[in-house]
């Protein structure tokens, strides 16, 4: 049986012959998809509704008009919440639809 | 849809991608998608910035090796070194470093040496069309 799909090509880049990493998407890899993004207090938790744990980016907001690095800033998830870490700091979070464990 | 699952199913784990759900997006990597080097001199700092070109403070992931040709890439700027690492003299972002962060303009990463000799580290990075604050 046949195998369907479909491939978007970067600019610049031929979809028969580039590297998948030059591909904007292909139906042969999953994406991420945004369960939840929003901003919180240090030490708050976030419940995410999802029955596994979650992928998820978080980032240090310490200084309005400044962030910090994606993974620098010690919040986790769990099969329940996100938590994020350290009082006193904002954090923006994303959420997605990937269980990771 | 993922191999196996039906087009109605209306579990987002289902989907390879769907308009009912964002996604985060890739906005720029480093030039021809290659990781690039700097030297942090001995017994000093190095201050990189990279203009990143967006109109807010984007999302950001960073990853560095520390120790040239260990194999080893960290994630994040600000990490706690592997003891390796650490024992080695590895250049680092000392924690709660004020010249690294990204802003509306520039991501700004300062790395410290305190060795007696001049350390070449790699780092790669994807600027995300997302907002990080």
């Amino acid at each position: 049986m046949q195998d369907y799909g479909f491939k978007i090509a970067q600019e610049g880049f031929d979809v028969p012959i580039c590297e998948d990493k030059d591909l904007v998407m292909s139906s042969e890899f999953d994406m991420l998809k945004t369960a939840a993004t929003g901003v919180v207090n240090g030490g708050d938790s976030v419940s995410h509704g999802l029955a596994y744990t979650p992928l998820f980016f978080s980032i240090d907001i310490s200084i309005t008009g400044k962030a910090g690095f994606v993974g620098d800033d010690g919040s986790y998830v769990d099969t329940t919440v996100y938590k994020a870490h350290i009082a006193g700091y904002q954090k923006r979070y994303y959420l997605f639809y990937q269980p990771f464990e | 849809m993922k191999p196996g699952k039906d087009i109605i199913s209306d579990i987002p784990e289902d989907h390879i991608f769907s308009s009912k759900y964002g996604s985060v997006k890739v906005y720029a990597e480093p030039p021809d998608k290659q990781y690039l080097t700097a030297v942090v001199p001995a017994g000093g700092t190095l201050q990189l910035t990279i203009p990143h070109g967006l109109p807010f403070v984007p999302m950001v992931m960073w990853f560095a090796e520390l120790s040239p040709g260990s194999g080893g890439w960290y994630t994040g700027a600000v990490t706690a070194r592997s003891p390796t690492d650490f024992a080695a003299g590895s250049p680092y972002v000392p924690l709660g470093d004020p010249n690294t962060y990204v802003d509306a303009t520039n991501i700004k990463v300062k790395y410290r040496n305190d060795t007696a000799s001049n350390k070449t580290i790699k780092y790669y990075y994807f600027i995300f069309a997302d907002n990080g604050e």
